[in-house]
């Protein structure tokens, strides 16, 4: 038997919390739930079958400013498996929402939301994530970059370069053969990689 | 020979007549110097006012006329005090979002009546200056203020505002076979709710509740608190405080946040690792924090004081809310800074 969609809210009030868990579940989602970055990274990395993440920006020790939720966010756009972030946050539109869809958000909802706009959101993303981990099962890696046009080509391909060797690495549990095999490169590459980017083990 | 001793006497007469007339001069300059900074005093270093008021006084120092336009927050406001002539000093004075530009007009002074007429409307300029740089200092401190009740509001209310939609429209559109799932949800969220909201109208009417003040084991807040800020810390020895848990998290977040802070804008430098030392005795609970890889801190004087920052993000508000909320509960926060030795707050709650 298949498990049901399942969605981590990351959301520090804890009655928004248990209100939206409540209409998520009676939409026949699983929800899991965390109320700081942390949590939330920690329920992600032990339940790799969730597909979409609910976030608030304003996250405990800021929960002020959007500072925690973006880390959130970019941390959860490196993770192997595709997960999609919705975005619910009442911080000020206009900076966060383009600071969530640089650091690469699904979707981006104003509190107060309704609950058809935000399942509406959920199912999409759910379809979007299933498609991706479809992909991902046939060997494709999706793979966002912010790249800045006058920057010309070679910065966005050391970017979309280093994205992919980290992917992998983190896929294979940092093992440099399995990750050469899979790149097509030699092992002296991979090393090579590891050295230009920066890539530490305990950062995969 | 009669002669000579003439020439020396009206030589020596003369330089005590110039003396005494120097003399006399810049006692009257500093008497007026004096009046101004007292009358500004007096005016609560309001600057429509002083310009209103000066003229008087510089009078008196033998200034014939004195000329404004200040531009006050978009509102113009002009002046012209006695006689305007030709030899005058001006001056554009800008802070903020007031402008003045001011003419001091003085007679056809020469020698020491343009070194004392010069160095009059220099202060004078000064002390006009330093008005419009109080002014919006206070301006930008309200603001700032204002904007953090702002944020703080903004993330609570919206968050309220949330669970009320989804309240109502649950229950609207709930099925009978739901009803009862839908009221256990609403029957575990509410009391958290209600605390929510009494925590927006506590921070709106900016009181702590006594009633909310309970006995807080320090060591497990001082924990939660440092973990939350990804710090490395190590408590020693225990106390329990007898203060609201509110203002007691907003304390020790307020310390930590520069600690965890200084961890991601000093990259390169060993970070943060906490030691919290905790005591008490009949009437206090002590805890004292330091950062054993800590460096000396080379502005201490400035720790406490409202909208200093050293960060471009910061409101630089944070300790100073810190000791307010300290020594509201009937605390105190104190910080010790030695040479070549790291900063180390001390925190006094009461038992």
């Amino acid at each position: 038997m298949s498990l049901p969609d399942t969605i981590l809210l990351v959301e520090d009030d804890d009655s928004l919390r248990l209100m939206l868990r409540g209409v998520l579940e009676m939409q026949g989602f699983a929800v899991l739930e965390a109320d700081c970055r942390r949590s939330g990274l920690e329920v992600l990395g032990t339940h790799s079958h969730v597909g979409v993440v609910l976030l608030d920006l304003g996250l405990p020790p800021s929960p002020h400013a959007p500072s925690e939720g973006l880390a959130f966010l970019r941390q959860t756009c490196d993770m192997t498996h595709p997960v999609k972030v919705i975005v619910l946050t009442g911080q000020d539109q206009e900076s966060a929402a383009l600071e969530a869809i640089k650091e690469g958000a699904f979707d981006f909802l104003v509190k107060p939301a309704t609950s058809s706009a935000i399942l509406q959101a959920v199912r999409r993303a759910f379809l979007f994530c299933h498609k991706e981990r479809e992909m991902a099962a046939g060997g494709f890696a999706r793979v966002q970059v912010n790249a800045r046009i006058s920057d010309g080509l070679k910065v966005a391909r050391e970017e979309v370069e280093e994205k992919l060797v980290r992917h992998v690495l983190q896929e294979t549990g940092f093992n440099v053969n399995q990750s050469a095999l899979r790149l097509g490169l030699k092992r002296e590459s991979i090393y090579y990689f590891l050295k230009k980017f920066g890539i530490e083990r305990q950062d995969g | 020979m009669v002669s000579l001793y003439s020439s020396l006497i009206l030589i020596g007469v003369t330089i005590m007549a110039v003396m005494a007339v120097l003399v006399y001069q810049a006692r009257r300059q500093a008497r007026v110097n004096l009046a101004l900074l007292q009358l500004n005093e007096r005016l609560r270093f309001d600057l429509p006012d002083l310009l209103r008021q000066s003229w008087p006084y510089l009078a008196r120092a033998g200034v014939t006329g004195l000329s404004w336009k200040l531009d006050w927050f978009g509102t113009p406001l002009t002046r012209v005090d006695g006689v305007v002539g030709k030899d005058g000093v001006s001056r554009h004075l800008e802070a903020g979002e007031i402008s003045l530009d001011v003419t001091l007009w003085h007679g056809r002074h020469r020698g020491e009546q343009l070194y004392f007429s010069e160095t009059l409307a220099e202060n004078f300029f000064l002390l006009l200056h330093v008005d419009m740089w109080i002014k919006m200092g206070g301006v930008q401190g309200a603001f700032g203020q204002a904007a953090k009740m702002e944020l703080f509001l903004q993330h609570d209310m919206k968050n309220i505002a949330q669970f009320i939609h989804l309240a109502a429209e649950q229950l609207e559109v709930v099925k009978p076979e739901q009803e009862a799932g839908l009221l256990a949800t609403l029957r575990a969220a509410m009391p958290t709710a209600r605390v929510r909201a009494d925590r927006i109208l506590s921070a709106l009417s900016n009181k702590t509740d006594a009633k909310n003040k309970t006995a807080c084991p320090l060591a497990g807040a001082w924990q939660q608190a440092a973990d939350m800020h990804g710090l490395r810390a190590r408590i020693v020895g225990s106390a329990t405080a007898y203060i609201a848990e509110e203002p007691l998290h907003s304390i020790i977040d307020n310390l930590l946040i520069n600690y965890s802070e200084q961890s991601i804008w000093n990259q390169g430098h060993k970070p943060a690792s906490l030691e919290i030392v905790l005591s008490e005795d009949e009437a206090k609970a002590t805890a004292t924090l330091s950062d054993i890889h800590g460096r000396p801190y080379p502005w201490p004087e400035r720790l406490f004081e409202p909208f200093w920052s050293e960060q471009s993000k910061g409101l630089g508000i944070g300790l100073y809310q810190a000791r307010q909320l300290a020594v509201g509960a009937g605390g105190s926060l104190e910080v010790i800074s030695a040479d070549d030795q790291p900063l180390v707050f001390v925190l006094n709650l009461p038992r």
